[in-house]
């Protein structure tokens, strides 16, 4: 999509924390942000008055037509971050193939579900049960998750 | 109906024990199939397994885990028939991307689907077969009722087109106004005008009138376009 201003333009399903953070640091980098949740409660987790006033959008971003409201048709990004993992992926397919945004990415909690979307069905996602479980995991111990799981075997010892 | 193997039973998964899992499973054992219904609620399960002798297993469709228990390495059809468009959306990608059959194919997909606007996506992510009651209740109506000025007669193809009936409004725009001079484009193509008790090949001098029928192969935005040339302003 041509941007006659060169703003660029973000559009974020889910107003919980993380897709609250984002909407207000997109914000104040200057993008034009567009956030959806089904419920219009969430809206209150904006700090800043003019996101919450004129950039919100209620509806369920499974459905086309609400993300033609929150102009997904102009959107060079579009982040699913509802607590949902079928909804985000769902979503962000639809923003991917039927809008054709630039960037997609979406949250999946499920590793085996987010493994499978990341390497067989090209949908960029992130896992947060295994970037929170590494992180607590390599705090303790030293040593990343994943090279305990790999080998079969502890690395690091629990710091005590 | 369905490929046959050896002995023509095949193995169904099925995903969301409501109405519709719940009578598919019944009529697919009468016939003699081998079938797994998943659902979460486990007094549904329990209510489905007194009906339905030990067929409901408790487990989420879309974790590959559950899959994996129930045998999706051997399935020949996955079902899913919940009420979440994104619930049946996820379970047909999992059995499709996360197992391998032994003869090297995918289990076929069977997906039902509410919202009408996302039977392209469905078909585009390569769901093999998509049923949508909105949109046969819609078709329905459609060829029922006399007075709707708009019906879709094919559900959209991966690209959304679709063939449809639109009948011109008595104040509509494009009433009165040839068919070439209308500037629809290769996003409508004009296929069969029905007047009263006579129908026409489309020609490009003809003038649309009140009351016609026209049929077309439209892609989205030539549906959006021929809505606002032949529908009325009450519409």
């Amino acid at each position: 999509m041509a941007k006659p201003n060169g703003v660029q333009s973000v559009c974020i399903m889910g107003c919980g924390r993380v897709g609250a953070m984002l909407a207000e640091h997109f914000h104040s980098m200057g993008y034009a942000v567009h956030i959806i949740d089904v419920n219009s409660d969430a809206f209150r987790r904006l700090n800043t008055k003019d996101l919450r006033d004129n950039h919100t959008t209620q509806g369920d971003g499974t459905d086309p037509s609400v993300l033609e409201r929150a102009d997904i048709t102009h959107a060079d990004i579009f982040i699913a971050v509802t607590n949902g993992d079928n909804r985000n992926v769902m979503a962000a397919q639809i923003a991917k193939h039927q809008f054709n945004v630039a960037q997609v990415i979406c949250r999946i909690y499920d590793p085996k579900r987010h493994e499978i979307y990341r390497d067989k069905l090209g949908i960029n996602s992130i896992c947060p049960t295994l970037i929170g479980a590494d992180a607590i995991f390599s705090t303790l111990t030293g040593s990343p998750i994943g090279a305990s799981l790999g080998n079969g075997k502890q690395q690091g010892e629990l710091l005590s | 109906m369905m490929p046959a193997e050896a002995n023509g039973r095949q193995y169904f998964i099925i995903g969301g024990g409501g109405q519709v899992g719940y009578f598919l499973t019944k009529a697919l054992l009468e016939a003699g199939h081998e079938v797994v219904l998943l659902d979460k609620d486990p007094a549904r399960i329990d209510t489905l397994n007194r009906e339905l002798g030990d067929v409901v297993e408790r487990g989420d469709a879309c974790e590959v885990s559950t899959l994996d228990r129930v045998g999706a390495e051997r399935a020949d059809y996955l079902l899913a028939v919940t009420g979440e468009d994104e619930d049946n959306l996820v379970m047909c990608q999992m059995a499709k991307a996360g197992f391998t059959r032994s003869n090297g194919k995918a289990c076929r997909t069977i997906a039902r689907v509410n919202n009408i606007a996302n039977i392209p996506l469905f078909h585009k992510l390569g769901i093999d077969v998509i049923v949508s009651p909105t949109q046969n209740i819609l078709e329905a109506i459609g060829t029922e009722l006399p007075l709707p000025q708009i019906a879709q007669i094919s559900p959209p193809d991966n690209d959304g087109v679709q063939l449809i009936e639109v009948r011109v409004a008595a104040d509509a725009p494009a009433r009165g106004k040839t068919i070439e001079s209308q500037g629809w484009g290769s996003s409508v193509r004009p296929t069969l005008l029905i007047r009263g008790t006579q129908n026409f090949t489309p020609e490009p001098h003809m003038a649309l009138q009140p009351g016609d029928k026209l049929f077309a192969v439209v892609t989205p935005e030539g549906r959006s376009v021929l809505k606002r040339a032949l529908l009325g302003k009450a519409t």
